[in-house]
């Protein structure tokens, strides 16, 4: 199985520049050939890609779509409670085998094409006419259904986020995570019950890769993001830092909001609402409360390929990026409340979801600023951009002001392309 | 809600609802931003919602405000700190149907909508359809927005969303 099909060998397509991390050769963003090389040896690869909540899946047969990079993904809850991933492609002519993007008691799945049907663990069970009509026709008798199964993931998940790989060579999630990733999850979600409240698909008009550099840019918020600088959310001065795995493959980025106020003010479960601080005439829109000990109010958490765990205030939620082509992707920002939450609790993060998604008031620029990018780079295919910023390594640093984790993220990409 | 059943109200309300509803779009469309807070109550909400969302009871749409304040802080937002690629909206909306008259004098409307979206380059595109879902209350006899649902067919948003539709 795979998309580099009649392409150049990946070691023509790409000769990364200089001797460091501190450049990016700006072809990769728009290059059709390097896009199937990134389908097979990224999403396809060792990776473990983020495919749906458990709460997605709250029954046994209930099922919903995704996708893997450009693959389409049916995930499932089987009768027996386990969750499986199956290619969404007809093993017969190749159709998709479900078409609605979600479903509850499906035990089995038949192709609408010729009623090929296959089990929750993707067996080809049946054929229409396996044995022809009136002794006519039929398959060969030495056609093997066992030899004609579905694509299988790998599935494994964790705290309620279920991911998939397609690669036996991916070390186990937890391994693949990396312990301060593992650690930073589990205080996250805290094995609380995950209930979404949201949904937004962000079609953003830039390659997928632009997206993911952006979520790793730690000195941009501040720049960018004008809302954080006018109202003193997330300044650079603000505790905060980012920690790495081992390989610098995953990535996370926090600031603690509060780290000048007293404690009182940040007891878990009192609500705040920062007038002092704020230009805006309704400041509920920033009042929170502190939810986790450690007092980190902002958390970026990004998974490699492409999943990002988000906690903004109160405003928990996935990020899940979807390819669409060299220029253009999807982000799928699902927002979440738990089970756990009080009824004012529940309200703030409803209230918080202003603050994410293609609406967002510290978000939607990242909906443009991967289009300029896109725009700016179309006539300059054998430049550079420069990623400097920290240095030329990707080590982690005790400063928000670096590139180190965009070029941690670069790192990463030539190891899995062989680059 | 078939015709048979549908709410009467009388002919000056109708006339001042369906003015309602050109006006706002035409304050949206001609860039007259400061204007669409005063289309709503002072604890007016308003919601961008797509429809799969707001059909599996997803309550966090977007660009929510649950009163005027914000709306207010939304269009300062919109004036002064987000960073977008210029471009302008053409609502073309369709006839009013009116759903119910409550006791407290409201009434539930809703509207159908087509937006375009035009970049400052000239290049057009179909933003989005939907509905309007709406509960209209009369101050001083003037019609005021209490809650308007925006409910977009697609759950899709290119780019983003700034712009109130």
């Amino acid at each position: 199985m795979a998309q580099a099909i009649g392409v150049r060998p990946v070691s023509e397509l790409i000769q990364w520049p200089g001797e460091d991390l501190s450049r990016i050769p700006l072809h990769i963003y728009g290059d059709p050939e390097i896009y199937a090389w990134e389908q097979d040896r990224i999403f396809r690869g060792p990776t473990w890609n983020f495919l749906a909540l458990e709460c997605e899946l709250p029954k046994p047969n209930d099922y919903c779509l995704t996708r893997v990079g450009d693959t389409p993904v049916i995930v499932l809850r089987t009768a027996d409670g386990s969750i499986n991933a199956l290619v969404n492609r007809c093993s017969h002519k190749g159709s998709v085998l479900c078409y609605d993007s979600r479903g509850e008691g499906k035990r089995a799945f038949v192709c609408p094409y010729h009623a090929w049907t296959f089990d929750q663990s993707g067996e080809l069970k049946g054929i229409a006419f396996e044995k022809g009509v009136g002794g006519l026709g039929g398959m060969p008798a030495d056609f093997d259904k066992s030899k004609h199964a579905l694509t299988r993931l790998r599935v494994e998940t964790i705290e309620g986020l279920v991911f998939g790989s397609f690669s036996d060579e991916t070390p186990p999630l937890q391994q693949y995570l990396g312990e301060p990733m593992v650690a930073h999850i589990r205080r996250t979600i805290r094995g609380r019950t995950m209930q979404i409240i949201g949904r937004y698909n962000h079609i953003m008009p830039n390659n997928w890769k632009l997206y993911i550099e952006n979520s790793r840019d730690t000195h941009h918020p501040s720049l960018l993001h004008a809302f954080f600088a006018t109202f003193k959310l997330n300044r650079l001065s603000a505790e905060g830092g980012i920690r790495h795995d081992l390989r610098n493959w995953h990535h996370l980025v926090f600031a603690k909001r509060l780290t000048d106020q007293g404690h009182e003010e940040y007891s878990p479960g009192k609500l705040r609402t920062m007038k002092s601080d704020f230009g805006l005439n309704d400041p509920s829109l920033i009042a929170q409360w502190m939810e986790f000990d450690d007092n980190i109010t902002n958390a970026l958490q990004s998974i490699l390929p492409g999943f990002v765990l988000q906690q903004i205030l109160n405003s928990i939620g996935t990020r899940q990026i979807i390819t669409r082509g060299t220029g253009e992707c999807e982000l799928i920002w699902t927002v979440v409340a738990f089970e756990e939450d009080t009824p004012e609790q529940r309200a703030i993060r409803i209230k918080q979801s202003n603050l994410v998604g293609p609406h967002g008031y510290i978000s939607m620029e990242d909906g443009a600023i991967g289009g300029f990018v896109q725009q700016g780079i179309v006539g300059d295919r054998d430049r550079q951009a420069v990623v400097e910023m920290g240095g030329h390594t990707a080590d982690g640093q005790p400063t928000r002001a670096t590139e180190t984790s965009v070029r941690g993220f670069y790192k990463a990409y030539r190891e899995l392309m062989g680059v | 809600m078939t015709a048979t059943n549908a709410p009467t109200i009388t002919d000056r309300q109708r006339s001042a609802i369906e003015h309602l509803m050109v006006d706002y779009v035409h304050a949206i469309d001609e860039g007259d931003y400061e204007r669409w807070p005063a289309f709503f109550t002072e604890d007016g909400h308003y919601q961008v919602t797509g429809r799969d969302n707001h059909a599996r009871g997803w309550v966090a749409g977007m660009l929510l405000c649950d009163n005027r304040d914000m709306m207010i802080d939304r269009i300062y937002s919109l004036r002064q700190v987000n960073v977008w690629e210029p471009h302008t909206y053409r609502h073309v909306i369709g006839p009013t149907q009116i759903l119910a008259a409550g006791t407290d004098g409201s009434v539930t409307t809703q509207t159908n909508y087509l937006c375009v979206r035009t970049m400052h380059s000239g290049e057009q595109k179909l933003f989005s359809t939907g509905r309007y879902l709406d509960e209209i209350v009369f101050e001083a006899d003037a019609p005021k927005l209490r809650r308007r649902t925006v409910i977009s067919d697609s759950n899709q948003i290119d780019t983003l969303l700034v712009i109130p539709l």
